[in-house]
């Protein structure tokens, strides 16, 4: 019986050491990756950002060679089959700049529509939006967390 | 020798042990997807076959399964950590699977059926072995999958014809897989 909790608590104590030192081996990489990835969807909104800083809960200022050029808000919405993760771009005047899908996992063909510039581009400029035909649900909630989004900024 | 190449072919761990059949169906729409999949597993098979051989005097019976898990579970998420940290796409593309190695038959199954009970180099050459015959299981399903579907292979193209994108699919998996099954088994009579 000892014997038996010994070995299990060898064997823990090994592994977490292992695993503490590939976690803090990979975090510097991981963590500049993962920043770079939230970039690169910001420079889809914002062309010109090169840089965010974070100014609350997943609300982010949008840096342009040292100055703010607008805001970006990063919200998770469930959609037909999954969590629709979106990113919601404002310009300085808190105008709706544009909206990208960070990550979903809807039905590939109908539901992952709603990433595609297709269904996309209407989220800069007009205040009405449409959703997609064979593909209510998950475009539905894209719409309503851009709603939800612009209510909020307009507060 | 011998250890080593039974799991190539002829204990094949997807055709004919049918193990694994998960990840092999999730991840062989691509074979670049695939290929990636077989590494990570080869280093998680390889890894655990080694070391619970290398531990089995010192680990009882009652206790071996937990004590297999975590030895695995530890491995797989530091592949899950390299593969983030150095190929942040595909990891991504591989998502979930990734992690879902931890429950691939073929790892625990042979850290049970052999590593346990053989010596450390033994181990290794048949967790090598059953590790190369599920890439090449994989790389069979992906490359059908991927030219049928996409047309192309490793992303060169190389079927114009191609675009049935039932096969990128599960529906499309399974079919592959069944049909390469059936293919490979034709002469295994009335089993």
């Amino acid at each position: 019986m000892i014997r038996n909790m010994l070995v299990l608590v060898a064997i823990m104590a090994v592994s977490s050491l292992l695993l503490g030192f590939s976690y803090e081996l990979t975090l510097p990489r991981i963590t500049a990756v993962e920043k770079e990835k939230f970039l690169d969807s910001l420079k889809e909104i914002f062309p010109s950002a090169d840089d965010y800083s974070e100014t609350g809960e997943d609300h982010y200022e949008v840096i342009s060679s040292g100055s703010a050029i607008g805001r970006a808000v990063a919200v998770s919405r469930w959609g037909f089959s999954s969590e629709i993760r979106l990113l919601i771009g404002f310009d300085r005047s808190m105008k709706l700049k544009g909206v990208r899908v960070l990550s979903h996992g809807e039905t590939p063909g109908i539901g992952s529509k709603i990433a595609e510039p297709g269904f996309l581009s209407q989220f800069s400029g007009s205040s009405s939006f449409d959703a997609i035909t064979g593909a209510t649900v998950s475009s539905t909630a894209v719409i309503d967390a851009v709603k939800e989004a612009i209510n909020e900024t307009t507060d | 020798m011998k250890q080593l190449i039974n799991g190539i072919w002829k204990k094949n761990p997807v055709f004919f042990l049918m193990l694994g059949l998960c990840p092999t169906l999730a991840v062989t729409n691509s074979v670049e997807n695939a290929m990636w999949m077989a590494v990570a597993t080869v280093f998680v098979l390889v890894g655990s076959s080694t070391v619970i051989s290398a531990v089995r005097s010192l680990v009882p019976d009652e206790v071996r399964i937990p004590s297999f898990i975590v030895i695995i579970a530890t491995l797989v998420t530091v592949a899950n950590l390299l593969m983030k940290a150095y190929l942040p796409e595909m990891a991504d593309r591989l998502g979930i699977y990734l992690m879902l190695i931890v429950v691939n038959c073929i790892v625990l199954g042979r850290a049970l059926a052999f590593a346990y009970k053989n010596p450390v180099w033994d181990s290794f050459l048949d967790a090598l072995g059953m590790g190369i015959g599920f890439s090449l299981a994989l790389l069979i399903i992906s490359s059908i999958r991927e030219i049928a579907s996409s047309g192309t292979w490793f992303g060169i193209m190389v079927n114009p014809l191609g675009g049935f994108a039932i096969f990128a699919l599960p529906p499309g998996a399974l079919l592959v897989m069944g049909l390469v099954l059936g293919f490979n088994n034709r002469n295994k009579g009335d089993a």
